[in-house]
């Protein structure tokens, strides 16, 4: 059965269409990379399968369910905003996900963390790309079905970026689905199975990445600059 | 899941309420022992910083209540809380009870720190001359002192939840628009609470037309003593609380979980 699944899914702001009619179907065990221009309706669709949008028709389903909190419990979903605290410190937030996420696995989150070097500081204090390790690093630790990573390496460096990479195809387990939005097609092409292609708020592609370079002739990255040529 | 996150919520105002109000009450000390010893300048100003401590404590104690559920829960916090594996109902719930739980701890240590300020032979006379006339009353009807102090301590909770709630719901109502939501809070505070003492009055008009205040004005003595008709009003007044919080609870849990729309 597949983990996420979108029937008629359309989403309005006022009069303006972010969303139109997604049919869309994510299988276990997929890295699948959901790909478009700013604007497109990336955020806006996994925003409406983590609960945090209504849909204005049509629904997304998450392991069979509308999202609720028993949907909450397997999704892992970094959003492109930092949301930590200014209170709290690294390991007060690493509690609070092991608090709350019966699937976080803190010995591998604390070995990530470590591996990132980044130290017990207070939250507030840390830089902006440091806080978005800190955001992935709790998001990747947990061992969740479905991870819904908007943007995940949009702020951070080159160095980050491949480790972050590597812990996403590290993490992989087949029971567990990554979708993940970017346009920064070149540094994740590597890692994806499928790809979603969003043009103004429709699916305009959807298809395994390796059918893609056969039946195309070209990377990704190549065919996405054909497709959103301005 | 209540109770781990009402842990956070405690955590999280915990370290800006319990030094103030460990400040309280130790100014309160040294005011008293500057009082004792009658030293008038240095009580002068130490009286003053009280002063301003208390208004401090109090301001921060409405602006906490404001801040907690709209920087938590509708601003970028949000998109961690709100997509935490618990209900909406608890998201609310928490933060309701730790802001009802302050008020209450904040308005019981002015209490205290103005008893110490106050404290002599003669005021400590005083008080216990007010708890030995306290227990007499008790002691001639204490079945209905029970009643009555639960059904105003039911009111007074009922009041202060719904005062919180309806804040809550002003900053629910504000995501409504995507510009100038302070504002547009502050409007739909004023509106709601007018719009409710409008209903209140169109109510109470009724119930005079229709004939009911007259009706138990007119109730002979022997069936309504002073007892009963008291009862009878705070068991009204409990009702009208009781519905404004339902209404309230639930107008926000709807907003928060249909229309959510996080900046």
């Amino acid at each position: 059965m597949a983990i996420l699944e979108c029937k008629g899914l359309t989403k309005k702001y006022g009069a303006k269409e972010a969303l139109r009619q997604i049919d869309l179907q994510i299988e276990p065990g997929r890295i699948v990379g959901l790909l478009g221009p700013n604007g497109s309706g990336k955020s806006t669709l996994l925003k409406i399968c983590t609960g945090l949008l209504t849909p204005t028709k049509g629904a997304a389903h998450i392991d069979g369910r509308k999202p609720d909190s028993k949907t909450k419990a397997i999704v892992s979903y970094l959003p492109e905003v930092p949301y930590l605290n200014d209170w709290m410190k690294v390991s007060d937030i690493v509690a609070f996900f092991h608090d709350f996420y019966s699937d976080f696995n803190l010995k591998k989150a604390l070995d990530m963390l470590n591996n990132l070097s980044i130290e017990n500081q207070a939250l507030k204090t840390l830089s902006k790309g440091t806080k978005e390790k800190v955001q992935l690093v709790l998001v990747m630790a947990r061992e969740a079905k479905l991870y819904l990573l908007d943007e995940p390496i949009g702020g951070v460096d080159p160095a980050a970026r491949d480790y972050i990479l590597n812990t996403i195809i590290r993490n992989y387990n087949p029971e567990a689905a990554v979708v993940l939005s970017t346009h920064l097609i070149t540094d994740i092409e590597q890692v994806l199975d499928d790809v979603v292609f969003l043009k103004d708020g429709e699916i305009v592609l959807d298809c395994p990445v390796d059918e893609l370079r056969e039946s195309k002739g070209m990377s990704v990255d190549a065919y996405f600059r054909e497709v959103f040529k301005c | 899941m209540l109770t781990k996150l009402m842990k956070y919520e405690f955590k999280a105002t915990g370290h800006t309420f319990l030094p103030l109000l460990a400040a309280l009450i130790l100014l309160s000390i040294v005011n008293r022992l500057l009082n004792a010893i009658g030293q008038t300048t240095p009580m002068v100003i130490s009286t003053a910083a009280t002063m301003v401590l208390i208004a401090c404590i109090i301001v921060l104690t409405l602006v906490m209540s404001i801040q907690r559920f709209r920087q938590n829960l509708l601003s970028n916090e949000g998109y961690l809380m709100m997509t935490l594996p618990v209900r909406t109902d608890n998201l609310i719930l928490s933060k309701l009870f730790v802001s009802a739980i302050w008020i209450l701890t904040n308005m019981l240590a002015l209490v205290v720190a103005v008893i110490i300020m106050i404290s002599s032979e003669y005021t400590l006379r005083e008080v216990l001359r007010i708890i030995q006339t306290l227990g007499d009353l008790i002691a001639a009807d204490p079945g209905y002192f029970i009643i009555f102090s639960a059904e105003v301590a039911a009111l007074f909770i009922l009041c202060l939840f719904s005062g919180i709630l309806l804040l809550y719901l002003c900053l629910s109502l504000s995501m409504l628009v995507n510009k100038h939501r302070g504002l547009f809070a502050f409007a739909a505070f004023f509106v709601i609470s007018s719009a409710l003492q409008i209903a209140a009055a169109f109510a109470n008009s009724i119930a005079t037309a229709l004939g009911l205040t007259s009706l138990i004005r007119n109730l002979r003595l022997e069936l309504w003593n002073p007892y009963s008709l008291s009862q009878l009003f705070i068991l009204i007044s409990i009702a009208a609380q009781a519905f404004v919080c339902l209404l309230f609870y639930f107008s926000t849990r709807y907003m928060l979980k249909n229309k959510l729309n996080l900046q």
